[in-house]
């Protein structure tokens, strides 16, 4: 050995070899974390994305199916769903405090589809993350579709993606439509048609508490005729106050999973069945590394 | 000359030492003790209500002093029965008129008026069942925080208080500032004949003579029907729909010149 000592005797890829080592032991540091990702797919009727429309032209109904009618689809992790409730599955609930219906205590939740504001009040609480591609398409359902053209905040409607595009830009100060969550681009649709002509969609509940027993539920948010949903708060999100211009976003009531009741309606459906955890403890959970799926398949009917 | 002026000086800055502000740190009244409990209170109906004499009669006038043990809550506490239906709780802590010596609004027509900023006290109000009150009636001040286990053994705690009162902003769980009164909506559809505390929570007391005097009720009102509303069917100012509820010299005259709204008589002009 060298007067200097051992690491000055090794040769310089033993040292690199010993560093990588050495920094490669903090990536293996566990820190057993209570809270756990759930992955898994959601599949909603076909119910869900079909819509009798009435073809003002003609005086003929048809029936449109179309994911783009699908509204942001809630799930969330409880300690119990009971069906002695509501009229439809139900988390269990906490205390009635004054009046105002329990609370569920939920451990955690997530979305497949949020709402977003698509650049012009005509949209708002009305366009959800995941079901456009692009401009065009957003516009062809709302003027064709819907028959509910985008307008302007002149009320002029809205006819070119490029007028659409030049608005949004200007608005938020964007410089690509990558930056705009509500397109999604052909490959970014979250829901796609299975072989049994319902709609399904992956889904990520990020950092859930983990309790072993917890089960998932969720419901989604149909539109209503007007095609607007229960679930958005038009009073709540981005403030924008530019020149006379002066409005709110809208975003998702704060309280969905807390609350389900006070915005579950008529035409939503419900998951009657939940899937319940039952590993052990997050880092069971964890090394099963299991997938779910969870069918919204209880239509709300009163 | 210049040696008196030092020693005058001198005299000046020792004087300024004797300040040591202790009137501002409360000490116990024999008279006003600092946790009560007034017992059943039963509420007033809407025609009692309109009544001036009936209102002020059959509502609690109470003076709370300091909590004789330190860093411990003081408050006063009552209990009434469900109605079946919503009540409207009230209580006007003595005084303010003016929170400051020169009027904001007008501060060169009302360059001084005459406050005494001494005469100030605080209560913060909370109404709940009285099974979710955790403190001890006549003893201790509690809240109405309680523990819900959920189906799978997880404890969480949650508010009980049902005294829901939005700030500025909009936000619950608000209070109103100094001396202000504080009132809500209380609906007792639910546990109708079931027992409600209200609490009174002493937040600051008067420099002056370290009791906050106040008045309290509650009224039955019509479902739908608001506390401010109710409040507004019998005066313009929460303030003014009990009164009297300050016991110091000229109290009564200041209020009632308040509510007229000629307070401003009381201003003196800049010049």
């Amino acid at each position: 050995m060298s007067p200097r000592g051992v690491l000055f005797d090794m040769t310089s890829a033993t040292r690199a070899a010993l560093l990588l080592a050495v920094v490669a032991q903090a990536c293996t540091y566990d820190e057993h974390l209570p809270q756990v990702d759930i992955k898994g797919t959601v599949i909603v009727p076909r119910a869900a994305a079909t819509r009798v429309i009435l073809d003002d032209r003609t005086g003929v109904e048809a029936e449109v199916v179309d994911a783009r009618f699908i509204g942001p689809v809630y799930l969330g992790a409880y300690s119990d769903i009971r069906f002695d409730l509501e009229n439809y599955p139900h988390p269990a609930t906490g205390p009635i405090i004054g009046g105002e219906l329990g609370n569920t205590y939920p451990y955690g939740g997530g979305t497949v589809g949020v709402f977003d504001f698509a650049c012009y009040t005509s949209t708002l609480c009305k366009v959800v993350t995941g079901r456009y591609a692009d401009f065009s398409s957003m516009l062809d359902f709302f003027s064709n579709t819907l028959d509910q053209p985008i307008v302007d905040e002149q009320g002029a409607e809205v006819q070119s993606p490029d007028y659409f595009r030049t608005s949004c830009y200007d608005l938020f100060e964007y410089t690509e439509d990558a930056e705009l969550l509500f397109l999604a681009g052909e490959d970014g649709l979250d829901f796609k048609e299975n072989a049994d002509g319902d709609f399904e969609a992956e889904f990520t509940m990020w950092r859930v508490n983990y309790h072993p027993g917890m089960k998932v539920w969720g419901w989604m948010d149909a539109p209503d005729g007007n095609f607007d949903f229960t679930t958005c708060d038009p009073s709540n999100g981005q403030q924008f106050n530019q020149y006379s211009a002066s409005f709110t976003t809208g975003s998702s009531h704060i309280d969905l999973l807390n609350f389900p009741s006070n915005y579950i309606d008529i035409g939503d459906f419900v998951v009657s069945e939940p899937f319940e955890l039952t590993y052990e403890d997050a880092d069971a959970f964890r090394a099963a590394a299991p997938t779910f799926t969870l069918v919204y398949d209880f239509p709300v009917e009163k | 000359m210049s040696r008196l002026l030092l020693a005058v000086g001198f005299v000046s800055a020792f004087v300024a030492c004797d300040r040591d502000n202790e009137q501002y740190f409360p000490q116990p009244v024999a008279e006003y003790p600092g946790v009560v409990d007034l017992g059943d209170f039963v509420p007033l109906t809407i025609s009692d209500w309109a009544d001036p004499s009936l209102r002020v009669e059959k509502s609690i006038y109470d003076g709370l002093g300091k909590n004789e043990i330190p860093g411990q809550w003081g408050g006063a506490t009552f209990t009434f029965q469900g109605t079946g239906g919503t009540v409207c709780v009230l209580v006007d802590p003595e005084a303010v008129f003016w929170v400051q010596s020169v009027d904001a609004r007008s501060p060169t027509d009302g360059y001084l008026c005459e406050d005494d900023n001494y005469d100030d006290g605080d209560l913060d109000l909370e109404v709940g069942l009285s099974a979710y009150y955790n403190g001890t009636p006549g003893v201790s001040i509690g809240n109405f925080e309680q523990v819900y286990e959920d189906s799978l053994g997880n404890e969480v705690v949650f508010e009980a208080n049902e005294c829901q009162m939005n700030g500025q902003r909009g936000q619950a769980g608000a209070h109103a500032g100094r001396a202000t009164p504080e009132f809500c909506e209380i609906d007792t559809s639910l546990h109708p004949g079931r027992d409600y505390t209200v609490l009174l929570r002493l937040w600051s007391l008067p420099a002056d003579d370290y009791v906050v005097h106040y008045a309290a009720t509650v009224v039955e009102i019509e479902a739908g029907e608001s506390c401010a509303d109710a409040i507004a069917a019998v005066s313009a100012d929460p303030e003014c729909a009990l009164p009297n509820e300050g016991t110091a010299d000229g109290f009564a005259a200041v209020e009632e010149l308040y509510c007229a709204g000629e307070l401003d008589s009381l201003c003196t002009d800049a010049e």
